[in-house]
């Protein structure tokens, strides 16, 4: 059996930004495929991104699609850092 | 006397304690900013209580040290409150700083044991500091042995040799104490290359 690597709920995130930042405007299909989650996992962290103002959400007549906010650009610029540092505290892994 | 050498001779080491400190705080709130995951701000109230105490401890000892060329002062006793305060400062900053980053890791729940903190409350400054500071150290291990990175290790040899600083000075010799100054410094140092 081939066990995948751990990821952390910031690198889901990271994921996700990434996936819709790329697609411009993502359906939530698209960042399912993309991000390699479950439904249940995809609506959970939308919200959570929602929550966090990094991404937006747009009605397109019965559809909706999302699209990275400025903050959202930014949590993708310093994620590498953000990455560092918790690796450094061991709280990638726990 | 001794006092004021052994102050005079660990001074320099706090503004640098203070920067490094105060770095790694300013870095942890703004990833907590955008992230809102609460381990940054453990990180960020923890380093920012670091820096506050020992910019305290500094300013108020280099005051100590700049009124004792004034013999009214010296003889009415105000140099050695301004030590006592400035030290007491620095000890309830550096307990609950660690206290805080101990949080942090029982909030993942690593070592299901926080009655070890509970217990370790009723002992003096140094000794809760260090104790916390284990309780860091041994996260910081198993972290380590399940992922194998070098940060991790940087910053695990970092708040090793902090422990072994606060282990020190609890031996009252003049050069354990600086010495307990000097590894600590060096552990903070450690800690900021991990997350550089």
């Amino acid at each position: 059996m081939i066990s995948l690597p751990y990821r952390s709920r910031l690198a889901i995130y990271a994921d996700m930004l990434r996936a819709i930042a790329e697609e411009g405007n993502a359906c939530p299909t698209r960042v399912l495929q993309r991000a390699n989650l479950s439904w249940d996992r995809l609506n959970r962290y939308l919200s959570d991104l929602k929550e966090r103002d990094l991404i937006e959400e747009i009605s397109k007549g019965d559809s909706k699609v999302y699209q990275v906010t400025e903050k959202g650009r930014r949590f993708l610029r310093e994620f590498d850092r953000m990455r560092r540092i918790l690796e450094a505290f061991g709280f990638n892994v726990i | 006397m001794l006092l004021l050498h052994l102050i005079r001779s660990e001074l320099p080491l706090y503004p640098i304690q203070t920067i490094v400190a105060f770095f790694i705080g300013y870095r942890a709130v703004r990833f907590y900013n955008l992230s809102k995951e609460k381990v940054f701000l453990h990180l960020n109230i923890a380093f920012l209580l670091l820096g506050a105490g020992s910019l305290t401890y500094f300013l108020g000892s280099s005051m100590a040290l700049l009124l004792t060329r004034y013999p009214k002062v010296l003889e009415s006793g105000f140099v050695v409150s301004l030590l006592e305060g400035a030290s007491l400062v620095l000890a309830v900053s550096e307990v609950l700083a660690y206290t805080s980053l101990a949080l942090g890791y029982m909030r993942r729940e690593v070592l299901a044991s926080p009655l070890l903190l509970i217990a370790c409350m009723m002992i003096t400054s140094n000794l809760i500091c260090l104790f916390l500071l284990i309780y860091i150290v041994m996260n910081l291990f198993i972290a380590y042995s399940k992922g194998k990175s070098r940060r991790t290790l940087t910053a695990l040899l970092g708040f090793a040799l902090m422990s072994l600083g606060h282990a020190f000075p609890m031996i009252p010799a003049f050069q354990l104490q600086l010495l307990g100054e000097l590894l600590r410094t060096s552990g903070l140092v450690l800690i900021l290359l991990s997350v550089r």
